[in-house]
């Protein structure tokens, strides 16, 4: 609701006063939505729930192909080069078709009575009759590994909603696990040494195994089994925001004793890193299937001064023995 | 009578006779302020969007040097607007030639150089020390993020008119751009304002002035780039993709200039009556490509921007130890602004208005006490529908200023 200005004929200290009180000026429910962990860039955050109706059995709504503009706005189509998204993924964009009575489209994540966002649709696309929308999305990585659902809807000028598209997408976890967050039919590895961070620093996790090879991501095999350093993430301070390396065994569960150590590679001229190590092993859950157990795990601090460009080992956080 | 009460309608003129020594003056204001779009996040470019806080707003140590001839001033000034700050507010030598014995007179001729207050319209020179309003209108501040500019000014009065005219490098102090106080082209700034005040009687003054300015914004360009691949993993598997990668051709852009102007008028009423003094004011500012704080104008990416703002305001002492206050004032940032609206091309307000109620407890020429509440409407949010809508930031602040 916005304030009504007084006329400048009637303008007076006591009148405007009055005329601001009794308004009850800014009590929309609008925000900044810079807080949420799902944001959509360049739009406006709503803290009531996706209007519209959902469709119980999901997917897009009835009718989407029409393009028309009788009965209720739709969106008819939602496209994205990939529904499988990295954990506090940014600049993810999305876009699809919505009829020509849309005015605005909706969209929330999961729970969808947590607020959502909302975006003016783009230009028509004459050769199918329809409107045009996009939009770059922001994932927290607070959002948890799994599946996830992206609720969309078309809103006409008068703010009557309709039906709720909806699409499934899948956050796949930091530590590897070949998927299996995504689809229970993926087998997760037998072992992982994971380590994590918090700061866009160049991070590395070394691992001296029982033979005495030290594994890090320029050395990035264990050359007694089949482990492997799955990826260098923020390599040379080229920031890919992942702050995840992890030692990845998944044919079989290593033997013996591992020294962990994390080294800082560059700071990447910020102040210093907060760290986690953890090792999983794959066991069997009460329904029978397996899924990635945590065994060890180890936090810790670095300031910027201890970065080396990989000429010394890291510092060393513990050991680890498998059995 | 004027700058004795308080309400320097010509600031910054010593009148005979003169003191031969070093004057030091100076003010500090502290506040507690808050807003209703506070939030306890940073924004995407790292500033702070939390604005409940306690603020230096103000801290200014002025020395000020008159012979009969001339004036030397420095203010610095200390704040913590964004982090602790001290820096030149005013560095400014004068050659004068004609002073009077009235306060509230200027000299016949002052030709001034360094760093002094643009002499644009009645806000920006009406200072923060006596403006019972904790800080200009939203207009004056777009369009003038701060006061005081580099370059060379010619101020004066005759009997009832007034002028002023200044050339500066048209870049003022806080400017957005970065080039504050700095000229990043050779084109300077053409600002004046020439007007009028009287007394009617001893208890009735009426003033008022039309003001231009004229000059070229400067929009950088770009350093050379060459031809580059890019691989963006849209698919997140790792691998890359033809449709992954993409060309960017090396490219280089040139810096290029505009024009930009501004024409104002403002009237001042002051009138004492038995509670004390009454002020009321208004300005008028019509502009093109001018707003260098609130949404920097890029002529290149939009076509020459059109600008509008206006203000009242009325303050009312009430006996020795009170006044209030209240003030309106509109700005359009772009008063051409279209937007895209089920698929059809539309033009959109963006239009920010601000009511400005103020309370205040006075101890003249000691303290002041300043409660303010600001109600902003603006179109910066967007309804359910999506279409432009009020957003919710509204503010008020507490403010107590002590005189050095």
């Amino acid at each position: 609701m916005r304030c009504q200005a007084p006329t400048l004929a009637g303008f007076g200290l006591a009148l405007a006063l009055a005329s601001i009180l009794a308004s009850g000026c800014d009590t929309g429910e609008t925000q900044n939505g810079a807080g949420q962990e799902f944001r959509v860039r360049n739009a406006q955050f709503l803290s009531t729930p996706l209007p519209g109706s959902k469709r119980m059995d999901g997917g897009m709504p009835m009718h989407a192909a029409d393009g028309g503009v009788s009965g209720p706005p739709r969106v008819s189509q939602v496209l994205s080069a990939s529904l499988l998204l990295a954990p506090g993924q940014v600049g993810k964009k999305f876009n699809g078709l919505c009829t020509t009575n849309t005015y605005t489209i909706g969209v929330a994540l999961d729970d969808t009575s947590a607020g959502h966002w909302v975006f003016p649709v783009g230009t028509p696309d004459p050769s199918v009759g329809a409107l045009t929308w996009d939009m770059v999305t922001d994932f927290s990585d607070a959002i948890g590994p799994g599946r996830h659902v992206l609720y969309a809807v078309a809103i006409d000028e008068h703010g009557v909603a309709g039906e709720q598209a909806m699409v499934g997408f899948c956050v796949r976890g930091r530590v590897p696990d070949n998927l299996h967050a995504c689809d229970d039919a993926n087998t997760p590895p037998r072992a992982v040494i994971a380590l994590t961070w918090d700061t866009q620093v160049d991070l590395d996790l070394q691992v001296i195994g029982p033979n005495g090879v030290v594994t890090d991501s320029k050395h990035p095999t264990t050359g007694i089994d089949d482990g492997v350093i799955d990826r260098d993430s923020n390599a040379m301070c080229n920031i890919d925001g992942l702050r995840a390396e992890s030692l990845v065994w998944n044919k079989s569960i290593p033997h013996g004793k591992y020294g962990i150590y994390v080294n800082m590679f560059s700071a990447c001229k910020l102040a210093g890193v907060s760290f986690k190590v953890s090792v999983y092993t794959a066991a069997k859950n009460k329904s029978g299937s397996e899924e990635l157990h945590l065994w060890y795990e180890q936090a810790g601090q670095m300031p910027a001064i201890a970065e080396n460009g990989g000429a010394a080992r890291g510092l060393f956080v513990g050991e680890f023995k498998f059995k | 009578m004027l700058a004795t009460a308080g309400y320097p309608l010509t600031p910054g003129v010593s009148a005979k006779p003169i003191k031969s020594e070093f004057v030091l003056s100076g003010y500090l204001q502290a506040q507690y302020e808050t807003h209703q779009d506070s939030l306890n996040q940073l924004s995407p470019s790292g500033t702070l969007l939390n604005q409940d806080r306690f603020l230096l707003r103000r801290g200014r140590v002025r020395v000020t040097r008159d012979w009969d001839w001339g004036q030397a001033i420095i203010e610095l000034d200390g704040n913590t607007k964004s982090g602790p700050a001290m820096r030149v507010q005013k560095a400014e030598v004068s050659l004068i030639y004609g002073r009077s014995n009235d306060r509230d007179q200027p000299p016949v001729a002052q030709l001034t150089v360094g760093q002094f207050d643009i002499p644009f319209g009645f806000e920006i020179v009406y200072g923060p020390r006596v403006r019972w309003f904790m800080e200009r209108t939203m207009a004056s501040r777009s369009f003038f993020p701060s006061e005081p500019d580099v370059g060379a000014r010619l101020s004066g009065g005759l009997g009832f008119a007034r002028y002023s005219l200044a050339v500066s490098n048209g870049e003022p102090l806080d400017e957005k751009s970065g080039y504050g106080l700095q000229d990043p082209n050779r084109n300077k700034d053409l600002t004046g304002r020439f007007g009028a005040e009287t007394k009617a009687t001893e208890d009735l003054v009426i003033a008022g002035g039309v003001s231009f300015n004229a000059g070229r914004g400067f929009t950088p360009g770009s350093s050379p780039t060459k031809t580059v691949l890019t691989w963006t993993d849209t698919d997140n598997n790792g691998a890359v993709g033809m449709t992954e990668l993409v060309g960017a051709m090396g490219a280089a852009e040139p810096s290029r200039g505009y024009a930009r102007w501004a024409v104002g008028a403002d009237a001042e009423l002051l009138l004492r009556t038995k509670l004390g003094w009454s002020m009321l004011y208004a300005e008028l500012v019509a502009a093109s490509n001018l707003d260098r704080g609130f949404q920097t104008v890029n002529p290149r990416v939009t076509g020459n921007v059109r600008e509008l703002g206006y203000y009242v305001a009325l303050t009312q002492e009430l006996g020795k130890y009170a006044v209030v206050g209240f003030r309106y004032d509109l700005f359009d940032p772009n008063s051409d602004f279209l937007e895209t609206r089920a698929g059809k091309t539309v033009p959109v307000s963006q239009q920010v208005t601000t009511y400005s109620p103020l309370l205040g407890l006075v101890f003249r020429d000691h303290a002041r006490l300043l409660l303010q509440w600001d109600i902003v409407n603006d179109y910066l949010a967007r309804d359910a529908r999506g279409v432009p809508a009020d957003l919710k930031n509204n503010q008020w602040t507490l403010r107590l200023q002590g005189m050095l």
